[in-house]
């Protein structure tokens, strides 16, 4: 680490390896393009707090080579066989490392459309050999695989664990890629995910995912019987999952905003909806949206600075769309209409808001200039549109869709476009975006049934997943990448 | 109810309610207007629920055994049937003989729908009985309305009887 850039961060306790992104302390995020600093967030004040420094030291190694590649917006295409082996602990205390952050990496690859992991079993060369003699590539080509992953960890000191990985092509037999990651050794699943990413886009040409977590609302039954509302965060995998609150109060539609700093959510909690920010390194919670009647579904432009939320008040029970200045808490209208007006989303670029209304006689979908003019309607098929959120890509919208009693998730450009129906099922709600806009998840409520859960598909209409959750779970929403 | 006069309801609403509400429409600046806004002050139990007088246990009581708490909607409608305005005018008999003051009204939905949605429209169905019971003569400062949208249902069923159930309106006295 250079002349004495010391960066700092709270963690809530020993077994949290949640890792947030940080603007807010000390500026700019990346030095050099070689220091990332990365801290924990303290969710509860009563809880327990330190502090610590943390760093992530990357570096590149060797030079990368573009042979393999996938073309993820052709649902045709093969997926690239990708062989992991088990990453190499350059000292024994390393072992159990290795072995986790080869899980997570093999399980984000299985659970990912653009690669087909094959089974350790056919490996030819055992980790130490790999780590001794590099690959040999006519092994590798004998059993069919494009790329290898090679891995090796090594703890420091007791304290900080180092990940190298190289990326090689089979056929060209190059290094596709090569990096270091340094850090404290709770953050293992997030180096692993790290790792994920560079392969991904290493292979696909387009950024990864992995290194993101989901907010969502974890529903189960009280010992009163009575259904419990909490808001929990998980990592994309499922790891490190965590409620926020106890269930004792109606909560619904929690968001990240862009630096994991801050979740915007919906609650009851006084006795009528409201909408709070909760700040995560602090537990502060803010009441933001506190007007009579309806305060509901908060969404942080993408620049975090503006909230757009559905209220009520001054419009006898008819739902309108405002915007909040976070800065000055300043509200502004954008929506005059007698119909329900609700569930914006905005674009990536913040200048455009999509809405779900029902003004043109049955819930629609429209798009609106972010000061609310220009309104134009983006859907016109039949059945009832609701709950759009537009890609962070920005190319296209995904929406809910009830038609002769099925509940699909589809999507649609900005245009109005080349609708798409990716699901249907008896309830799917609640679309959301992966940060690369490749990967949705919504919730689903099976058959009829109280069972609800996340799942996520492809944007091609394949590889449908469900998220492992230890309850109910709905709402979900997935953060920007964590770097 | 006939919805024709729905329109002057709502300008009756309107002026009687608007020295209540906070209206977002003026582009003040909520922060100015106390410390309620500020960081973590907000303290549980000032929330706008509160904001009527209490009833009479004794009024209570009787309210639970009447049976005219409930009216039932059409599917994504706010419009009140026939059969719900017999309750309410039922219910706005026994307000003015009971004295009735403080009463909050529930608007929730069946669960065919998406859950944003849905709390709009259960605001529009709260607010629908509302200005039904300010029609019959019943005073506007009294209520208070809020939506669950399809968050608390009545009936745990996932079939069209129960769906029937659960598009409703609910009168809880203060």
């Amino acid at each position: 680490m250079t002349g004495g850039d010391v960066w700092f961060c709270r963690l809530r306790d020993l077994g949290d390896l949640r890792c947030l992104l940080s603007d807010g302390f000390g500026g700019s995020f990346y030095f050099r393009d070689l220091w990332f600093f990365v801290h924990g967030a303290d969710m509860v004040p009563a809880m327990r707090t330190f502090i610590l420094s943390l760093f992530i030291l990357t570096a590149s190694i060797g030079q990368a080579f573009a042979a393999v590649t996938i073309n993820l917006s052709n649902p045709g295409e093969s997926p690239v066989p990708i062989a992991v082996p088990t990453f190499y602990a350059v000292n024994p205390e390393a072992q159990s490392y290795a072995e986790d952050i080869t899980g997570v990496v093999r399980n984000n690859f299985k659970n990912s459309t653009p690669f087909k992991i094959l089974n350790e079993k056919g490996y030819l060369q055992t980790p130490e050999q790999l780590f001794q003699n590099g690959p040999l590539f006519n092994d590798w080509r004998s059993i069919n695989t494009d790329v290898v992953l090679v891995g090796t960890v090594e703890v420091i000191n007791g304290q900080q664990l180092k990940v190298d990985y190289r990326l090689y092509d089979t056929q060209t037999e190059k290094q596709l890629k090569g990096h270091s990651f340094k850090s404290d050794l709770r953050f293992m699943r997030h180096l692993a995910h790290r790792v994920s990413d560079d392969v991904y886009t290493q292979v696909t040409g387009e950024p990864g995912y992995f290194a993101t977590r989901i907010v969502h609302i974890g529903e189960d039954k009280g010992l009163d019987g009575k259904n419990q509302t909490k808001l929990c965060v998980m990592d994309q995998d499922s790891a490190n999952y965590q409620c926020l609150t106890d269930g004792s109060s109606l909560t619904l539609g929690p968001k990240f905003n862009k630096t994991l700093q801050t979740i915007i959510y919906m609650s009851y909690e006084s006795g009528t909806p409201k909408l709070y920010l909760l700040d995560m390194p602090t537990g502060k919670q803010t009441i933001v949206g506190d007007f009579e009647g309806l305060n509901s579904t908060p969404r942080f432009s993408p620049d975090g600075k503006r909230v757009a939320m559905t209220m009520t008040a001054g419009h006898e029970g008819n739902s309108e769309i405002y915007e909040m200045d976070l800065g000055s808490r300043r509200l502004s209208r954008l929506t005059y209409h007698r119909g329900i007006d609700t569930s914006p989303s905005y674009n990536p670029e913040g200048d455009k808001i999509v809405f779900n209304s029902d003004r043109g006689g049955s819930p629609a979908l429209y798009i609106m200039n972010s000061d609310g003019s220009n309104v134009t309607r983006l859907t016109y098929g039949t059945g009832r549109y609701y709950s759009p959120a537009w890609s962070p890509r920005g190319d296209l919208i995904a929406f809910v869709k009830q038609r002769a009693g099925v509940f699909h998730i589809g999507v649609i450009d900005p245009q109005g476009n080349e609708e798409r129906l990716l699901t249907d099922s008896w309830m799917d709600d609640n679309p959301t975006w992966a940060p690369n806009g490749r990967v949705i998840a919504f919730q689903r409520q099976a058959n009829r049934s109280d069972r609800s859960r996340m799942f996520t598909i492809d944007l091609t209409g394949y590889n449908l997943r469900e998220l492992p959750t230890p309850t109910n779970a709905s709402d979900p929403a997935w953060s920007p990448l964590i770097r | 109810m006939n919805i024709k006069n729905a329109g002057l309801l709502a300008v009756v609403v309107a002026l009687s309610a608007c020295s209540c509400l906070k209206s977002p429409d003026l582009n003040v600046s909520p922060v100015a207007n106390g410390s309620k806004y500020g960081e973590s002050a907000y303290a549980a139990g000032q929330g706008s629920k509160i904001r009527s007088a209490a009833n009479d246990m004794s009024v209570k009581e009787k309210f639970a055994a009447s049976g005219f708490d409930m009216v039932y909607f059409d599917y994504d409608s706010a419009a009140v049937r026939d059969d719900a305005a017999a309750t309410l005018r039922q219910f706005a008999d026994f307000a003015k003989e009971n004295n009735v003051q403080g009463v909050t009204l529930e608007g929730h939905c069946d669960e065919r729908g998406t859950r944003e949605y849905n709390l709009a429209l259960g605001e529009r169905r709260a607010v629908a009985v509302k200005k039904y019971l300010i029609g019959l003569g019943m005073d506007a400062g009294q209520f208070t309305t809020i939506s669950f949208g399809k968050e608390r249902p009545a009936m745990d069923g996932h079939d069209e009887a129960s769906w029937a159930k659960n598009r409703r309106g609910v009168i809880v006295l203060n």
